[in-house]
Parts: C-alpha cells; sequence; structure tokens
C-alpha cells in the first residue's frame, strides 16, 4: 500500500523534463525580458540624471556669462559717461575760452569805437566851436594856428569836464 | 457506512496503475504519473502561449505573468543569494509542479502528491541537488569537510542528514496531502454538501500552497547551508 518502486524513476524523469522545458520556455524568456527591461530604466534614468546635469552646467555657464556681460556692460557705459564727461568739461573750458576772447576783443573794439567817436566828436564841436567863435568875433580864425588853439581849449575844457 | 468509508479510504491508499508499457514484459505506469504528464502539458503550454511576444512595456497578461515569476525570483534570491540563483530554475519548477500537484483534485484528478512514490522521487531529488550544490560550491574536498562542522564529533549527525532530511522532506509533504484527502473523503461521506466546501478550501488550496511553499523553503535552506562559505 505504502510502498516503493519502479514508479519513483518516472517521477524523476518526469520532473527533470519538465525543468528543462519550463527553463527554456518559461523562466529564461521572462526573467530576459524583466532583466533586459530594468537595464533599460536604468540606463533611462542615468541618461536622464546625466542630462540634467548636463543642462544644470550649461545654465550655470549661461548665467556666468550674462553676469559677466552685464558688468562688461556696466564698465563700458561708466567709461562712456567718463569720457562724455571730460569732453563736455573740455569743450566748456573752450567755450568759455571763446566767449572770454571774443569778450575781450568787443570790448576793446568798443573802446576803439568810442575813442574814436570821441575823437570825431571833438573835432567837430572844435569846428563848430571856431565857426561859432568866427561868428561871434567876425573873424576868419580858419588856419591850423587856429585850431591848435581851439584844441587846446577843448581838451582843457575835456580835463576840466 | 463505517464499511463503505474504509472501503473507499483503503481504495485512495492504492497507487493504482493507469496502464502498462508492453515492453519488458509490461513496464507500470501510475496514475499519478499520467497526471504529472497532464500537469507538465498544461504548463508547458501555458508558458509557450504565455510567453509569446513579451514585450518591453508589459500588457495585463504580461505583467501577471511577470509579477508571479518576479515573486519566486524575489523569494529565491532572499533564500539563496545572488550565488544560488542558478538553482532558482529547478526549485520554481518544483514548487509550481507541487503547488499544482496538490490542488489538482479540484479538477477530478488524483493528486500525484498523494503517491508515496512522487513525494520520495522529489525529496531525492532535493538531497542530490543540496549535495551537488555543496560540491560545486566547496569542491568535494570541502564538501567532505563541511561533514566534521561545526565539530568532528558530530560527522555522524550530518552523515544521517543525507537521509534525514529527504525523509522528512518527503513524508511531511505525502502525509499532508494524504491526511487532506482522507478527512476530505470522510466529510464527503459524513455530509456531501455545503461543508466540504468550506474545508476543501482549507486542505485543498491552502494547505496545498502551503506544503509547496515549506517543500521548496526547506530545500533552499539547505542549499544555502551547502553553499555558504563559512571559512
Amino acid at each position: 500500500m505504502i510502498s516503493l518502486d519502479i514508479s519513483l524513476v518516472w517521477v524523476i524523469i518526469n520532473l527533470l523534463v519538465l525543468y528543462l522545458l519550463l527553463k527554456k520556455f518559461l523562466f529564461k524568456p521572462v526573467c530576459k525580458m524583466m532583466d533586459e527591461r530594468s537595464a533599460k530604466i536604468q540606463s533611462d534614468l542615468d541618461g536622464a540624471a546625466q542630462a540634467k546635469a548636463d543642462a544644470e552646467k550649461m545654465k550655470a555657464d549661461y548665467e556666468a556669462e550674462i553676469a559677466d556681460a552685464h558688468s562688461q556692460a556696466v564698465e563700458i557705459t561708466n567709461k562712456a559717461k567718463a569720457q562724455a564727461g571730460r569732453e563736455c568739461d573740455l569743450m566748456l573750458e573752450n567755450a568759455r575760452a571763446e566767449s572770454a576772447k571774443i569778450m575781450k576783443e568787443a570790448e576793446k573794439s568798443i573802446a576803439n569805437e568810442k575813442e574814436k567817436a570821441m575823437d570825431d566828436a571833438k573835432y567837430q564841436i572844435a569846428d563848430l566851436a571856431i565857426l561859432a567863435a568866427a561868428k561871434v568875433i567876425k573873424k576868419n580864425v580858419g588856419g591850423d594856428s587856429d585850431r591848435e588853439t581851439v584844441d587846446e581849449f577843448l581838451s582843457e575844457v575835456g580835463a576840466a569836464k | 457506512m463505517l464499511e463503505r468509508i474504509s472501503e473507499n479510504l483503503s481504495e485512495a491508499m492504492q497507487n493504482k496503475v493507469a496502464f502498462r508499457i508492453p515492453i519488458f514484459g509490461g513496464i507500470p505506469v501510475p496514475v499519478s504519473c499520467v497526471v504529472t504528464w497532464i500537469i507538465m502539458a498544461i504548463l508547458v503550454i501555458a508558458s509557450i502561449l504565455l510567453t509569446r511576444n513579451l514585450k518591453l512595456i508589459p500588457d495585463r497578461k504580461q505583467m501577471m505573468l511577470e509579477s508571479f515569476v518576479g515573486f519566486l525570483r524575489d523569494f529565491f534570491r532572499e533564500q539563496l543569494g545572488e550565488k544560488g540563483m542558478a538553482y532558482f530554475p529547478f526549485l520554481a519548477t518544483v514548487i509550481i509542479y507541487i503547488g499544482f500537484a496538490n490542488i489538482i483534485g479540484l479538477l477530478g484528478f488524483t493528486p500525484p502528491t498523494k503517491d508515496l512514490n512522487v513525494t520520495a522521487g522529489l525529496a531525492i531529488m532535493s538531497i542530490v541537488l543540496v549535495e551537488v550544490a555543496g560540491i560545486r560550491a566547496k569542491g568535494t574536498k570541502g564538501w567532505l569537510k563541511s561533514f566534521a562542522k561545526p565539530v568532528a564529533i558530530i560527522a555522524p549527525l550530518n552523515v544521517m542528514e543525507l537521509v534525514i532530511r529527504p525523509l522528512s522532506l518527503c513524508m511531511r509533504l505525502f502525509g499532508n496531502v494524504l491526511a487532506s484527502y482522507i478527512i476530505m473523503e470522510l466529510i464527503d461521506a459524513v455530509c456531501p454538501i455545503v461543508i466540504p466546501l468550506a474545508f476543501s478550501a482549507y486542505f485543498d488550496i491552502f494547505d496545498g500552497f502551503i506544503q509547496a511553499y515549506v517543500f521548496v523553503f526547506l530545500t533552499s535552506l539547505f542549499i544555502n547551508e551547502a553553499i555558504e562559505d563559512d571559512d
């Protein structure tokens, strides 16, 4: 009833055959697929991490470049401002000097004009005075000696004034 | 009624011969062997059908298959470690086969594991696998030396284990399946409606899987012990 016999051999043969068949048809393909998938997921994750690191590095680079460009721009602007300021000062200086010069010349020419007008006026006044004197003394006092006398008189008057 | 029960039981204990191969004076092929062939056919055909065009992105069917195989693989990896994974396909085959053999009673077949020859065959293969694993891991010399560990005086006990281990594996599985078969027969004889359902759920399904698990768990435990480097 409970005994071992030849059918034990059947069991062993059956199990070995089943083992080989299941290994070939079940475990090998399924495990291979699972390993392939986990390898792929791993490589994808690694790739993503790599890409992220690259992107972050690029971002840092760009940010550094932008900061650099910004500081350069500030520097250039400052330089330009300083230059402009200097040129402006120079031009103002020149203009001031120029205007001072022009003023001086103008004053000089005005003085000349004034002097000339004064001389003219003196001359005419002298003539008038002579005329007036001639009329008064009914005597022709023309001639250079008379004129000298009148001039002398006039300058005396001018000085006294 | 008692007579009928005892008749049933003694019939259930018989290992019936399904047919004889008519060579060498007739080689007997027992029922358990035929049922094993049926299980093998189911398993192999299901495997071939399920593993047709596996894809990297799995569909539902493939996901279920993979979670099943992955569950077994994780279980044995935990038991055996990475270097014991060479024995994974065999142990997984054994657990699937015993699990199927234990519950095939539900389909009306006689469970092959009710035949002592089957459980003995399984146990012999297990102990051979354990010792082969030990020899492969440690070399013949190291394997022989491992009998005298941890101290030389227990070497006889270690040698006895060569017999005791497969015997306990064999008898545990056989006893459980036979006992649950007998209990189910008794319950059937007393009350054939409703009540057997609850007991069948335990004895045919739960106990069947538990015994398959225990058998393979112990085998992998022995393998792990045999291949671990204790130097």
